[in-house]
């Protein structure tokens, strides 16, 4: 019980309980995370206030976009002043600003201290931001390094590079002509 | 053409049985839940009931029986019938139309919207269809032997079977048609804000019309009734009496006392009929874009955040998540509603004759209102316990499992505190509220303490194996016998009840013999909530997810 206190998480599926609107399920969260309430109360606000939230504080998440979903979630995730942060998925239907403003809030957290694990599909943004990277395939570990030993170890200078000669089998040139002839035939 | 007409009908079939599956929310159920199974447990009970039903006929004989007696059994078969198929109808509320996920799947696909339509509506029918079926299987050919006209012999029999099928076909038809008839008219004359918002409502209002009307309507079964002046206006109100003089029409066996009824019966099916499919084809074509424009209800401009101090932390946010949800969700308020409906019903049941038990004396509380009130705190704890097992956003339960940082304990204490916030002072309010100033003072004291101790031990003993958050774990079927186990109990005790309220009443004329009671009670709890924390303290943490327990069976191979 113990690590989920010093533990934020944010699921790939933005699954809330949509009766409720973005202020009650905060709230909610904060409660069960035992936070002090008063002050719990004033964390949320700020967030929901950066986040560009806070007008739609009484809205039902049921009328929420994905992108205001996955900002809810990212404030459940990080009111308690977590040391691990796991994220799935984070920039998933983020508008443009907002993907920037967690990119950001990512680098800033680690600088702080904390341990920000994320998984992600944008190679580009992991090769931006993260300081250590672990690729799985088929459920196993094929590289487990910081980029710049990736790079110099694969001399490959990207990391969509190194990941393609890791982890993808498939020509994905071949496979996409294939595709496009198939549904010309 | 012949290909074309091949494949709308692959997609009916395909669509059909997609929405008769969508009859139960399958979002409810664990991951291996089944939902043909859960299907398959209501088909066994109403089977079951069939056979008991089917009984004495099976065993005593099916001879003929005086016209009232025969007359009564008739009614009762068609009544029940009808409330059945009524209820069903009801309780699907929501597969009436399609939703926005139906439209936003189908859309894209090149199925006609006739298509949808016709498979939407015989799903819808298949369901009651199916229920009057399981519960007519025995009794529907064992009684009708004995309903035959007279002195018709052999072929009068004969005749009765299919006159006995038909018209219970027809009195359930009459019932879905009726509702949704109610429904479309609805969905097209209001705003679909409005009607979004009123829906639950008339759900709600119809589960408690349906239950009040089979449970309160007077016997009228005999033809010095049927033709008295002053129960003509009762009459023309009670479709199951209209059904029962298509039934003698249909058998060959009319009394001239039941041919208006009949002729009721047929208006009532034609209008009904007529208003259903107006009102659906209305809405069908009328309302697919607003489906997809105005999902769900808007929330209001003006709503102020609401946050009521109800305790520390776990247990504020514990009830206020429980207080939502039974305010917000369709699903729970229509369950709830049944429950209230029903109990309401009984209450009334009791009372009807002797409204008189409930005035104010001042030489005691009537048994009456004792009686009322007790089966009010029972409900009340009962049913929330039932509806807190009924999951809401399943997926979204994962928030509970990361931010579970205290021992199950706690969590069970909390949802003890929004039990009793919930379900027992909301009745202790009503009842102080409405009699205080009736009956003395000292007795309704000692009543209201009364009723708070039987409330908190009612938690307890519900709260029995309950380590899991309301609203919040799967559904299996086959563990939540809880329902049908409940109303048995309460059929069976409800005489046991009313002894019980005379024991208060005896019990409250003295104030020695009330705080024994008072202590008694409490004692009771006190052990039953030391049982539960020993339980809970035990186990690893929340539940969230019924399973099936695991089978170890013995070979005895030693």
């Amino acid at each position: 019980m113990a690590f989920r206190r010093r533990l934020g998480y944010v699921p790939e599926e933005p699954h809330l309980y949509t009766h409720l609107s973005g202020m009650e399920y905060l709230v909610m969260v904060s409660a069960l995370r035992d936070m002090d309430r008063s002050s719990s109360i004033e964390r949320i606000r700020g967030l929901l206030r950066l986040f560009g939230l806070y007008g739609d504080r009484d809205v039902s998440l049921s009328s929420y976009s994905k992108g205001m979903r996955q900002k809810i979630l990212l404030s459940a995730a990080l009111m308690h002043n977590p040391d691990l942060i796991l994220l799935d998925e984070p920039f998933s239907g983020l508008d443009v600003a907002s993907s920037l403003i967690l990119r950001s809030l990512i680098v800033e957290l680690a600088n702080r201290g904390k341990v920000v694990l994320f998984s992600s599909h944008e190679l580009e943004t992991v090769e931006r931001i993260c300081s250590h990277i672990v690729i799985l395939h088929r459920g196993r570990i094929v590289a487990d390094d910081s980029i710049e030993s990736l790079r110099t170890l694969m001399e490959l200078p990207t990391l969509e590079g190194i990941f393609s000669q890791l982890a993808v089998e498939q020509d994905f040139f071949a496979v996409s002509r294939e595709i496009a002839d198939l549904i010309h035939a | 053409m012949h290909k074309a007409w091949d494949t709308q009908k692959q997609h009916f079939r395909v669509l059909y049985d997609v929405f008769l599956m969508r009859v139960i929310d399958l979002e409810l159920l664990s991951p291996n839940g089944d939902p043909t199974r859960l299907m398959g447990q209501f088909a066994t009970i109403f089977t079951s009931i069939s056979f008991l039903f089917a009984l004495p006929i099976i065993l005593l004989g099916g001879g003929r029986m005086p016209m009232t007696a025969r007359w009564t059994a008739e009614h009762f078969f068609l009544e029940t019938t009808m409330t059945i198929a009524g209820l069903i109808t009801v309780l699907s509320w929501d597969s009436a139309f399609p939703d926005r996920r139906d439209v936003l799947v189908l859309a894209p696909l090149p199925v006609r919207t006739s298509t949808l339509f016709l498979a939407k509506i015989s799903a819808m029918f298949a369901a009651p269809f199916l229920a009057i079926l399981a519960f007519n299987i025995f009794s529907g050919v064992a009684w009708p032997l004995t309903f035959s006209s007279e002195h018709s012999g052999f072929f009068g029999a004969l005749r009765a079977w299919p006159a006995y099928w038909i018209t219970i076909m027809l009195g359930g038809a009459f019932l879905v048609f009726t509702v949704l008839g109610i429904q479309g008219f609805a969905a097209n004359l209001l705003p679909r804000q409005l009607f979004l918002r009123l829906s639950a409502w008339l759900q709600a209002i119809s589960l408690c019309l349906l239950l009040s009307v089979y449970f309160l309507e007077p016997s009228l079964e005999s033809p010095a009734a049927l033709t008295a002046q002053e129960n003509q206006r009762l009459l023309a109100w009670l479709p199951s009496y209209w059904f029962l003089g298509l039934f003698q029409q249909l058998n060959g066996s009319m009394h001239p006392a039941l041919a208006p009824l009949a002729k009721r019966a047929w208006i009532g099916l034609a209008v009904s009929g007529f208003a259903a499919c107006v009102a659906l084809l209305l809405a069908y074509f009328r309302m697919l874009p607003k489906i997809i424009e105005q999902p769900d209800i808007l929330p209001g401009r003006s709503k102020r955040p609401w946050f009521p101090n109800l305790g520390r932390s776990l247990n504020g946010a514990i009830t206020l998540f429980s207080l939502r949800t039974l305010l917000r969700s369709r699903q729970h308020r229509t369950i709830l509603s049944f429950y209230a409906g029903f109990g309401f019903v009984i209450v009334l049941g009791y009372v009807k004759v002797p409204f008189v038990g409930w005035m104010p004396s001042k030489t005691g509380i009537s048994i009456a209102f004792l009686l009322a009130s007790l089966l009010m705190a029972i409900l009340a704890v009962l049913a929330l316990r039932i509806v807190a097992s009924i999951p809401i956003s399943l997926r979204a339960n994962w928030i509970f499992r990361v931010t579970e940082v205290r021992p199950a304990r706690l969590y069970q204490n909390a949802v003890r505190y929004s039990w009793v916030v919930l379900g027992v002072a909301p009745v202790l309010l009503i009842l102080a509220g409405g009699f205080l100033a009736g009956y003395p003072r000292m007795q309704v004291l000692g009543h209201l303490a009364t009723m708070l101790c039987l409330g908190i031990l009612l938690i307890e003993i519900c709260l029995y194996g309950f380590q899991k958050v309301p609203f919040t774990c799967s559904y299996l079927p086959g563990k939540a016998n809880l329902h049908f186990a409940f109303w048995a109990c309460l059929m069976v005790f409800l005489r046991l009840l009313q002894e019980g309220a005379e024991f208060e009443g005896h019990v409250l004329e003295d104030a020695v013999r009330c705080c024994i009671l008072i202590c008694t009670l409490m004692a009771g709890a006190a052990g039953m909530r030391w049982f539960n924390q020993t339980r809970t303290g035990s186990t690893e943490g929340l539940l969230l997810e019924e399973e099936d327990e695991a089978v170890l069976v013995s070979l005895n191979l030693n």
